[in-house]
């Protein structure tokens, strides 16, 4: 009885704790980028990049900086050179300007709302391998990239953001309101 | 499927629709995104390969390249359900999933949307496409009818030729190739930007071979001419403004002569001097991305077969195309495109100085995607295209209608329909159901001159195209799986068909004997049903390994009134069409090697020509055999490569045009 006892209190905790993302994978990163090919107006010169974490998860952290050392190694886009860094997401606000941030994974609930204040503030981009915040409304851009690749394109967020993309791309990624 | 809010969003939503830019795909740069070709080959909608809701297979540039063939029809041949038969050094037909005959009717051919099908006769002359291999960036090949985007005459497939984009891509080859029969040929193809918003590709290129044997010419008409070339330029150019409108200009000029079998099973040498010019725009606006084309395609003809008066074969034939349509999205869930298209066909004739023929077409169009949840969607296309047609010019003496009898109205609705199941990110269902049509060409449905009775079985009659006759109309209906094996590093693919083909049409002499003043008619033979499939696996390692392997079967069954016995006409589908087909091909890439191999076995099939003395008919069998390409390639230089090809079949004649002759031939390439 007891071990069912201490098998239940494990269930609860583990529900009650932060759910544990899967890691961003290089080709998910890679297909994220590439979508910022299709933005009507695509951006030149050098942008500063976020990539958008939760310092206090180990998991969160190990994804960002595998996320950042693959920004750092592949740092163009068309006509445009990112130079990517490390944001807390208990450090995402104030005046910096991020037109392109990469949400790592480890991050939910009002760390979502906290990321779509503030791109909706700054006209920011979002993308993240973690479907769950394109679906709750709050990044623009879903990836998923195995087994196939599958872009998730929230146009509410884009909208609020200012973000527009191609018409051609928005006929061939998976588009929610 | 996400529901949309309120009437109100939903009207945002029709706006917002507007609201983005028009973009001119970047077939490249999607490509790298997904991973797979995109095409707006299917529906007119940009589309991943793995989501088009038609029988799409895509051969791309690096499948072109490795084959090492100089010429289209020999790469489609290692295409499941694609039948290739070649009558000559550069003459060969294409038929999908059977229906393969000289000057093969059902098959459209397009570059970049724009149709080098001719119309008057409905087939296509490859050796007429003003493209080189080199600035293809993909084949589309359609299996089965899609009539409801490209109009009349795609019945049996497409094949859309997609270049590659003077302003998105950078180009630069010369080529030079020489072999066995004479054989040279070569080609400049060249992108030049001009500044960040205009571009231009040019190409030019050519070939001249011999038919290499006279011995086994066929019989009734002589071999005079062995010579075969052509010589083809193109320019391509695109403006793009800072607000995304998109302006477009083609033009090109071919001059071509080869040894061919024509209509009818009629042999002899063919001249054509072709020339076209197309311009495009591609606008955004407040209803969605707008595309104006207009083109036109001039094609003059001659028919020679040697020593003989065929003056009369000489054809001015003028093509105009206007196409509009716009394409928008619906909410997150639908994709519409509205089109129409005015088309313009006009012939002069030589024989009576002065005879024209025609048609003019009108047509509307539209298609509705719908993205009905995550794992299922529907694609619907449907387009009415209203005819009519118009002959002036003397009527022969023994044809019992006047002038005004040509003057035939017809309307017929195509549609397309696909109901797409993606259960998993690997596996994908396809039902699709379509209906298309094909009208009388002008060669069937107007007078001909008196001058082809005196080489006939006419007698003193005549060869005559009959007003009456009824558009051929065909009903496809399909099941397609597919599904990726990432293990195999594979994609495989099962297709299995119905169709069937009503009132199929025929040319004077290919309808049956002359009627009792000495006419030979053209007519609605009949019907024809075909069942089949396709079973293929494709795919490629990092090791460098690639593999194309594949079956086809197509089943046909004729209930015509022709070929009853004797045989009275050149269409002979159900035994003109092998019923199996293996396809294997192999390849790998090490160092600076790439080798690649391609087999292709058919069973054998019956092909009919003109006989001995041209009085008549003769059904040959062709014996079941194998083609095979093999290709070598060395790279020198990272700029420099040279490739060494054979093209050889195991039986000498595989159709009744000119033996196959075994090719070799060298290919030196340069990139800048």
């Amino acid at each position: 009885m007891r071990r069912f006892l201490a098998l239940g209190l494990a269930f609860v905790a583990g529900l009650a704790l932060p759910p544990k993302g899967n890691a961003t994978s290089l080709k998910d990163v890679q297909v994220g980028i590439r979508t910022v090919e299709f933005l009507r107006v695509p951006p030149r010169g050098r942008i500063d990049v976020a990539v958008v974490y939760d310092r206090r998860r180990k998991d969160s952290d190990e994804d960002a900086r595998a996320i950042l050392t693959w920004l750092l190694a592949n740092p163009r886009i068309k006509q445009a050179e990112m130079a990517p860094v490390l944001v807390d997401i208990q450090e995402l606000a104030g005046d910096r300007h991020f037109p392109l941030a990469i949400v790592a994974n480890g991050l939910s609930g009002d760390m979502f709302a906290r990321i779509l204040d503030y791109s909706r503030t700054h006209g920011t981009m979002t993308i993240s391998s973690d479907l769950s915040c394109v679906h709750a409304g709050k990044c623009t851009m879903g990836i998923s990239s195995s087994p196939r690749v599958e872009v998730i394109l929230n146009r509410q967020v884009a909208t609020a953001c200012g973000i527009e993309f191609l018409d051609a791309f928005r006929m061939m990624v998976k588009e929610e309101y | 499927m996400r529901r949309i809010a309120s009437p109100s969003l939903a009207l945002c939503m029709i706006f917002a629709a507007g609201a983005a830019f028009a973009d001119s795909l970047d077939y490249g740069a999607y490509e790298r995104l997904f991973g797979e070709p995109v095409t707006r080959g299917a529906t007119g909608k940009p589309e991943r390969l793995s989501e088009t809701p038609v029988n799409m297979q895509i051969i791309s540039a690096e499948d072109i390249r490795r084959s090492g063939s100089d010429n289209i029809p020999d790469i489609l041949r290692f295409v499941a359900g694609v039948d290739v038969r070649r009558y000559g050094l550069t003459d060969a037909d294409v038929g999908i999933r059977g229906y393969d005959i000289g000057n093969s009717p059902r098959v459209l051919v397009l570059i970049n949307g724009r149709q080098f099908y001719i119309d008057y006769n409905t087939y296509t002359s490859w050796q007429t496409l003003p493209v080189q291999l080199g600035e293809i960036r993909q084949i589309e090949i359609i299996k089965g009818p899609n009539s409801a985007l490209y109009g009349f005459n795609a019945v049996g497939g497409v094949i859309n030729i997609i270049t590659y984009d003077p302003l998105d891509d950078d180009v630069g080859q010369v080529t030079f190739r020489t072999g066995t029969q004479e054989y040279t040929g070569g080609s400049v193809i060249g992108t030049a930007k001009l500044g960040e918003r205009a571009g231009l590709r040019l190409s030019a290129g050519g070939l001249r071979g011999h038919e290499a044997s006279t011995a086994d010419q066929p019989k009734v008409f002589g071999l005079f001419n062995r010579d075969n070339y052509n010589h083809a330029i193109n320019a391509d150019g695109r403006w793009k403004s800072p607000s995304g409108v998109n302006l477009t200009a083609e033009i090109s000029w071919v001059n071509a002569q080869q040894w061919e079998m024509g209509t009818g099973g009629f042999p002899g040498t063919s001249f054509y001097s072709t020339n076209s010019q197309k311009l495009g725009l591609e606008a955004p606006t407040s209803i969605g991305t707008v595309s104006l084309t207009g083109y036109r395609n001039q094609i003059g003809y001659r028919w020679d077969q040697g020593g003989n008066d065929y003056d009369y074969t000489k054809m001015d034939n003028r093509l105009y195309v206007l196409q509009a349509s716009d394409l928008f999205k619906l909410g997150s869930d639908h994709s519409v495109r509205l089109g129409l298209e005015f088309r313009s066909d006009d012939n002069q004739g030589s024989y009576y100085k002065g005879e024209t023929m025609g048609f003019d077409l009108y047509s509307g169009s539209a298609m509705w995607n719908w993205q009905i949840d995550s794992a299922w969607s529907l694609t619907n296309s449907v387009r009415v295209d209203h005819m009519t047609t118009s002959y002036t010019g003397p009527i022969p003496p023994n044809v019992p209608y006047p002038a005004s009898a040509y003057a035939i109205r017809v309307t017929e609705p195509s549609f397309n329909s696909a109901l797409v199941w993606r259960p998993t990110g690997l596996d994908s269902v396809r039902l699709s159901a379509a209906r298309a049509v094909q009208p009388p060409n002008i060669y069937q449905m107007f007078p001909q001159p008196p001058t082809r009775s005196a080489t006939f079985t006419a007698g003193t009659g005549s060869f005559e195209g009959d007003p009456h006759l009824k558009p051929s109309i065909v009903m496809n209906y399909e099941a397609d799986y597919s599904r990726t094996i990432p293990e195999w590093s594979s994609t495989a693919q099962l297709a299995v068909f119905w169709q069937q083909t009503r009132d199929v049409l025929a040319a004077p002499g290919d309808a049956g004997p002359p009627d009792a003043n000495g006419i030979v008619w053209s007519g609605n033979i009949g019907r024809s049903r075909a069942v089949g499939g396709e079973l293929t696996l494709k795919g490629s390692n990092a090791d460098g390994w690639r593999w194309n392997l594949g079956y086809a079967l197509a089943l046909i069954k004729d209930d015509v009134t022709t070929n009853q016995g004797v045989i009275t006409s050149s269409i002979e589908n159900q035994r003109g069409t092998p019923v199996s087909t293996v396809i294997a091909g192999f390849g790998r890439s090490w160092d600076q090697f790439e080798a690649d191999v391609s087999a292709r076995w058919q069973t054998r099939f019956d092909d009919v020509a003109i006989s001995g003395t041209g009085t008549s008919y003769a059904s040959a069998p062709i014996q079941s055999y194998a083609f095979f390409l093999g290709h070598l390639g060395y790279k020198v230089t990272e700029d420099f490569n040279l490739g060494l090809t054979g093209a050889l079949a195991t039986l000498r004649r595989t159709s009744l045009g000119l033996p196959t002759e075994n090719r070799l031939f060298l290919t030196a390439t340069h990139g800048f």
